[in-house]
């Protein structure tokens, strides 16, 4: 019977038309066959295309209704449908089973494939629990195997992988200054005294570092025993992600899991906003990393709540007004609601909830010239644009996604704004948005819990 | 086959005959194979990939909560971001439209406790073809003392007037209208999958075959029986369609999708992630930090 089947399935997928159809089939089949889960499956084949999930999105309210997230993750589905199910393979684009006629359908679908922050935004308002978000990430994948990521995005996941393989010497040289200085103004313990590794990368040195040492000091006066790696854990882990290029990621979280054992930690405490927190401690299952199941990984947020919640929580309502917006890989895909408890939130509870969404810039501040600026500074690589269509569109269309953020948040509320994540704020900056005072989660912490 | 037909009808081969004892039956046994086959591929799907990580929810009440909470945010966002789609979407094809007309009109239980007899426990929740009547003519045949069942005493009571075969039928149509439109226009402007715009015209001919078998005889060119029969049959065949449909398509949303969509979201979400709900207050317990 197998054998009838896999006959039957060879028949179909037979007659490609080019070589680009036959590469794309073959990319598709490989990620479908490696990475697909009953979620997944769900994700793919339940989308009734009702776009419930668009006034989410921060790409659809700002940019252009084309980037709904169902329409997005469609293009994924067009390719699983025509290659991977009978009826796809039958009807073909009856049934919206079609591959690709040409390079510039699939330039709109690389367009699409990175309209897309991967807030978790259109999972939690689709009514049928369908997350476009993974979908788009596996369009990414597809398209990554067959040759097109935005260039900085994919040179910085390549370069992850040198940095934690043999970090050259200028970077190491670099890298020890800054460390030797955090070391001298902070209480860092020794690799065998200290409870958790704390994740540093290279962004989060060279880039995060104000915000950095403001949770040091916050970690310092709640008596937290951490130490640092003596070497970079990556650019920002598992950065090779964004591009859907899950063999490198895979190697990359490995290194992240491995250091951390071999240097008997069982906690790697992270400061970042969120894609680390939520790719090393849930998504590692997607790439197939192998995490050890004694290891975990903890966010800042968290563990700071936890040690005041012992010691007695101090007055947040005495600290102004001040309004959390949710940083989504913490809040919505990391599942962590203790970043909000630490900020007294003076929006009402249905417009908290409808803040949700515009936290989602995530990876994308990579893009932005600040950062780049700093990262060629201490990479000593030049982080130009190569690909000025699709970069330049990309940063244009975060700003003014950064833009609308601001105009919501302001209505949400006109005194604080508390970002968990540094990308929204540079983000915001670059964008040079008005009407909103953004500040640092770390930042706020260190103000009101210290003084 | 056709002996076994003739028992019931006469004229055996008339398409009221033909849907009733051959295509909604068939349609039941394909229904249940495509049910089972959908089913199967999300277990034997199950099996192929490890799930998200596990971290221990923050206690029984944020488990409880996360699943109300996964169902009750979409339609709240909705009615604050989406209200053409709440209204016309979630309201006017599903929760006044289509869900209480399938179910619950009058006509149609008669004809699902014809089949199986446990779904006459509906009764007292029928809903009439029309706030002025009660009368089920198509069925005094069958079971007279339905034929004078008085709706005016029945459940809804002042809310017939709502909910009654004529508003939710044109509630469904205004609904169903609207997205054959949108499908259109994503057809041709985005190269939409034209699967869907086949689907709605399917469902708008359904609604209005039955308008029609319903109000059949206030209508001069369905008055004689044979029309009747014809127009009722046609009714019965598409609905056997849409049943057939139902595993294969974006119908399955509303039989399987939802419920199951939702239960992964939250197992995704609060069983797996431990997430506690924007928020809350609940105490987590005191980490502990052991050395290897």
């Amino acid at each position: 019977m197998s054998g009838l089947v896999s006959r039957l399935n060879s028949f179909l997928s037979r007659n490609h038309k080019d070589k680009r159809e036959e590469l794309l089939w073959k990319e598709t089949r490989e990620v479908i066959e490696g990475y697909l889960g009953l979620p997944e499956m769900h994700f793919l084949e339940s989308c009734i295309d009702c776009n419930a999930c668009a006034p989410s999105c921060p790409f659809y309210n700002a940019v252009d209704k084309l980037y709904a997230p169902a329409r997005m993750a469609n293009e994924m589905r067009k390719l699983y449908k025509k290659t991977s199910t009978i009826s796809g393979k039958i009807l073909g684009s009856l049934v919206g089973a079609k591959l690709p006629k040409n390079e510039d359908e699939i330039k709109v679908m690389l367009d699409l494939a990175y309209h897309c922050s991967n807030c978790g935004a259109c999972y939690y308002t689709c009514p049928h629990g369908v997350d476009s978000g993974t979908v788009i990430a596996m369009l990414r994948s597809v398209l990554f195997r067959y040759g097109l990521a935005p260039s900085i995005i994919n040179l910085l996941a390549r370069l992850e992988l040198r940095v934690i393989d043999s970090p050259w010497r200028s970077l190491m040289y670099e890298w020890n200054s800054v460390l030797e200085e955090l070391s001298s103004n902070h209480n860092v313990a020794k690799k065998d005294e200290a409870d958790y590794l704390i994740l540093l990368d290279i962004f989060n040195v060279f880039v995060n570092r104000e915000n950095i040492e403001a949770y040091l000091e916050v970690l310092d006066a709640a008596n937290i025993k951490y130490a640092f790696p003596d070497r970079p854990l990556g650019v920002r882990p598992p950065l090779p992600l964004t591009v859907g290029h899950y063999e490198t990621a895979r190697k990359v979280a490995d290194f992240v899991y491995s250091y951390a054992v071999m240097n008997n930690f069982r906690n790697i405490l992270v400061l970042d906003g969120g894609y680390p927190y939520n790719d090393l401690k849930y998504a590692y299952t997607y790439y197939r990393a192998s995490k050890p199941k004694d290891l975990d990984i903890i966010h800042v947020a968290q563990l700071i709540y936890e040690s005041y919640l012992y010691e007695g929580l101090p007055a947040f309502t005495q600290w102004g007004k001040a309004t959390y917006i949710p940083s989504c890989n913490i809040d919505t895909r990391g599942g962590i609601g203790a970043a909000s408890k630490l900020v007294e939130i003076t929006a009402r509870p249905y417009e908290k909830h409808l803040i949700w969404p515009y936290a989602g810039v995530g990876w994308m501040s990579l893009l932005c010239p600040y950062v780049r600026e700093k990262l060629s500074i201490y990479l000593g690589i030049d982080l130009v644009l190569f690909e000025e269509g699709v970069e330049e569109q990309l940063i244009s269309d975060m700003r003014q996604v950064a833009r609308y953020l601001a105009k919501e948040a302001y209505r949400t509320s006109t005194g604080y704004h508390v970002f968990g994540c540094i990308d929204d704020i540079i983000v915001l900056k670059a964008s040079k948005a008005e009407n909103v005072n953004p500040i640092h989660l770390s930042q706020w912490l260190k103000q009101h819990l210290l003084k | 086959m056709l002996s076994l037909l003739q028992q019931f009808n006469p004229n055996p081969l008339d398409v009221y005959s033909l849907s009733v004892y051959i295509v909604f039956p068939l349609a039941i046994i394909i229904f249940v194979i495509g049910f089972v086959y959908r089913v199967t591929r999300l277990g034997l799907a199950l099996r192929r990939k490890k799930w998200v990580a596990y971290r221990a929810p923050e206690g029984i009440l944020t488990l409880i909560l996360g699943l109300v909470n996964v169902y009750i945010y979409p339609p709240l966002f909705a009615a604050f971001r989406n209200r053409k789609d709440l209204f016309l979407g979630l309201i006017g094809v599903h929760m006044i439209g289509l869900l209480p007309l399938i179910f619950l009109l009058g006509q149609h239980v008669a004809f699902y406790a014809y089949f199986i007899s446990l779904y006459s426990i509906v009764w007292p929740l029928a809903i009439p073809i029309s706030s002025a009547t009660g009368s089920l003519p198509l069925f005094q045949q069958f079971e007279p003392a339905i034929a004078t069942r008085p709706f005016h005493e029945s459940i809804w009571g002042p809310l017939t007037i709502i909910l009654n075969g004529d508003v939710l039928t044109a509630v469904s149509l205004i609904a169903v209208g609207f997205k054959l439109g949108e499908r259109i226009y994503m057809m041709i402007k985005e190269g939409h999958r034209p699967s869907d715009v086949i689907l709605y015209i399917h469902l708008t001919l359904i609604l209005i075959t039955g308008a029609l078998a319903a109000h059949h005889e206030s209508l001069p060119f369905l008055s004689d029986t044979t029309a009747y029969r014809t127009i009722l049959g046609l009714h019965i065949t598409l609905a056997g369609l849409f049943l057939a449909l139902i595993p294969f398509t974006k119908y399955w949303h509303f039989v399987f999708g939802m419920f199951f969509g939702k239960i992964v979201e939250w197992i995704d979400r609060t069983v797996m992630r431990g997430a506690a709900l924007e928020g809350g207050r609940l105490v987590p317990p005191r980490r502990k930090v052991k050395k290897r």
